[in-house]
């Protein structure tokens, strides 16, 4: 009901907005995109169906505007997925396709506030760190939005206040987070990102169970515990632009503090976990990044240090009348993620993409750090109005001792139709091979055809 | 300012302007610094632009921008439409030094030479014809022919100079300095594009083609840049030419 009220809100105030656009200056833009994908196994079954209006306000008062992204968006499954099982899902003003509203982004900028030469921005926003394309290991400030996990790299907005002051040639960028979010997970999140459990410590296996009770510990609302700061200098030195960064808050996924468990036989062959309480650890990340052209070629590179808390886990096993206790260091080391790409344009317009990356967005600690090679070709035809993409995609590798049990092939070739100005018609594939735990290793069973059409107005 | 009221003196004294020409004899290079002078002569330039491409089939699409020029090595352009590219931003500073700004990721990005050869928001300007030009410091001119109205030169890339062109043959006319049609040639001496300038007025003291299309011989495409309103010298802040101007 309160989502019905609020889309209502939406569509009553859109009129009234626009009716005033001319007077405070606020201008409307946005785009609708409707996109499935069938899966190419498991008989073609409906995979994913997502309907998005996002609407941009944007608004100019003399030295200030505000800027705003909406979405009003289906919630990415069909209804057969959508957890429908009761005739109850079928009544009632969300069912069976419902829509969420979200303020993406909506934040008020004041320039030359509070003295000449600072800008300051408050509300939700992206705050985009690093040079990395998709991923930056300097990008750090806004939680990742995981519910789509193929549509890789989205950030939530953070609730935030930035000042930015350019004092001649350099760029001095100051952020304060004061309240946490986490990440947004998708519903089989736990099998994607299993968060690190204390197997090193225990000679058997951890099972997580459908009836495992999961208890979130979220960060008190104190300024101390739950808020975030980061700081940037940026300039340009040598035809290149450089930026170092600081970062101190808390990581966006959870690791576990507490588990509790019981033998899942006489033979104690493994550990059923009946609580496990998770948290969100305090880091704190250096940075450095840098971007700019070697040969004619666009180059980049990012470094970040993370300094994590320390993170000792508590396993308490019930075996017998004295319980078995088990601590195990998760986190107690400084850890590096880095990344290295270039692009390039040829004569004939085909357009490369190179990005070598050591660590994803949710990998901790130096044991849990991947190797990525993300890969694109890509030729504009017909005046721009298509774009091929013949080759695109990512290559994991867990361990190059022995590659071929520990790899992952994403191939994401598509091809882009734009009839007329404004409209973008997308046709592609998710093909996976793998072999091995990985995080794409999830989706071997998933490869996807999709439809994606996008207008803009 | 002494630089403004000698271009000024010469404008009014027309006379003066078009037997400076024939009475001395100029060289291809002072031919090119003159043109150089013509084109960059005000401090500041805003100028607003409808851009219309037409397609091998004919069919039409609109954009509309704003350009900010400073001085003869610095230039902002902002796309206002369509809707899909509003606030699309592009900054070229002196070096080779450019940025994007792409308003769909919150992020300006630095652009490499390599994009130079690129169409720009898929007209048929590349990035390299939408900076600020100042021909004489990166090309080598060759006087081909002279009429009594006309100078044509043949441009060479100078050692150095990042260009996807091989030459450019540029007609000039010869009682204002300003290039009325360029033809670019790729670097296998193929004809690639020809841009020619139409509508050529004296706002405020300078001349401006008011209208000029660039044609694709290689596409068949053409873009079509009709400046609707043109301010020259009005104080334009050395801020608005930084990364800092382009997000907003």
């Amino acid at each position: 009901m309160k989502k019905l009220s609020s889309l209502l809100l939406v569509i009553l105030l859109l009129p009234a907005f626009s009716g005033k656009t001319a007077a405070y200056g606020l201008e409307w833009r946005g785009d609708f995109t409707a996109g499935h994908r069938l899966l190419l196994q498991d008989g073609n079954e409906c995979s994913h169906v997502e309907y998005r209006l996002d609407l941009q306000p944007e608004a100019r008062l003399g030295r200030s505007s505000f800027t705003g992204q909406l979405w009003l968006s289906s919630p990415g499954l069909p209804a057969g997925k959508n957890n429908m099982g009761d005739s109850e899902d079928l009544t009632g003003h969300n069912a069976p396709s419902s829509w969420d509203l979200e303020i993406r982004e909506a934040y008020v900028d004041l320039y030359d506030f509070p003295l000449n030469g600072m800008d300051f921005r408050a509300g939700r926003q992206r705050i985009a760190w690093g040079a990395g394309d998709l991923v930056s290991p300097t990008d750090n400030l806004n939680p990742q939005d995981l519910l789509d996990i193929k549509d890789f790299g989205r950030r939530l907005g953070s609730d935030a206040v930035q000042l930015a002051w350019y004092p001649g040639d350099i760029t001095l960028t100051a952020v304060y987070i004061p309240v946490f979010t986490p990440a947004r997970l998708p519903a089989n999140w736990l099998e994607l990102f299993s968060p690190p459990a204390p197997t090193n410590e225990l000679p058997v296996p951890l099972v997580w169970k459908e009836q495992t009770n999961i208890k979130l510990q979220l960060p008190s609302s104190t300024p101390g515990e739950s808020s975030a700061f980061g700081l940037k200098l940026s300039g340009r030195l040598g035809g290149y632009d450089l930026s170092l960064s600081y970062v101190d808050g808390r990581y966006d996924l959870p690791l576990v503090k507490e588990v509790q468990g019981e033998f899942i036989n006489p033979e104690m062959e493994g550990v059923e976990l009946k609580e496990v309480s998770l948290f969100f650890p305090r880091r704190r990340v250096l940075g450095l990044d840098f971007a700019g052209e070697l040969a004619g070629a666009g180059v980049w590179a990012e470094a970040a240090v993370f300094f994590p808390e320390k993170v000792t886990t508590v396993t308490t096993i019930e075996s017998g009348p004295i319980p078995l206790l088990v601590e195990t260091k998760l986190l107690d080391k400084p850890y590096l993620k880095y990344l290295a790409g270039a692009d390039y344009t040829f004569p004939d317009g085909t357009y490369v993409n190179l990005q070598y990356i050591h660590g994803f967005p949710h990998e901790r600690g130096q044991e849990d750090l991947e190797d990525y090679f993300l890969f694109a070709l890509e030729k504009t035809l017909r005046h721009g109005r298509v774009k091929v993409v013949p080759l695109a995609g990512v290559l994991n590798i867990r361990d190059f001792q022995e590659i071929k049990n520990n790899y992952a092939l994403v191939l994401a070739p598509e091809i882009s139709w734009y009839p007329v100005d404004g409209a973008e018609i997308t046709l592609g594939i998710n093909w996976i091979e793998a072999a091995g735990d990985s995080l794409f290793s999830s989706f071997r069973e998933n490869d996807e055809v999709y439809l994606k059409i996008k207008y803009s107005f | 300012m002494r630089k403004r009221l000698f271009l000024l003196f010469l404008l009014l004294v027309p006379g003066l302007i078009v037997p400076a020409g024939a009475a001395e004899k100029l060289t291809a290079g002072q031919i090119m610094e003159k043109v150089d002078e013509t084109l960059n002569a005000p401090q500041d330039q805003e100028i607003r632009a409808d851009l219309i491409i037409t397609d091998a089939k004919g069919n039409e699409s609109r954009r509309k921008m704003v350009i900010w020029q400073k001085g003869d090595d610095r230039r902002m352009v902002r796309f206002l439409e369509p809707p899909d590219q509003r606030g699309i931003a592009f900054l070229s500073l002196p070096g080779e030094i450019n940025y994007l700004y792409l308003p769909a990721y919150r992020q300006t990005r630095r652009i490499a030479s390599h994009v130079k050869n690129q169409k720009f928001a898929g007209t048929d300007f590349t990035y390299e014809d939408m900076e600020v030009k100042k021909y004489s410091g990166a090309w080598q001119p060759e006087l081909q022919a002279e009429t009594d109205d006309f100078y044509l030169l043949e441009l060479y890339p100078k050692e150095g100079t990042v260009t996807d062109y091989g030459r450019l043959v540029v007609q000039i006319r010869k009682d204002i300095f300003f290039p009325v049609k360029i033809e670019f040639y790729d670097k296998g001496n193929n004809p690639y594009k020809i841009m020619s300038q139409e509508k050529i007025e004296q706002i405020d003291g300078y001349w401006v083609a008011r209208e000029s299309e660039m044609k694709d011989l290689k596409a068949g495409t053409k873009t079509r840049l009709i400046f609707t309103e043109v301010k020259f010298n009005t104080g334009l802040t050395d801020e608005i030419f930084t990364e800092r101007y382009l997000s907003r």
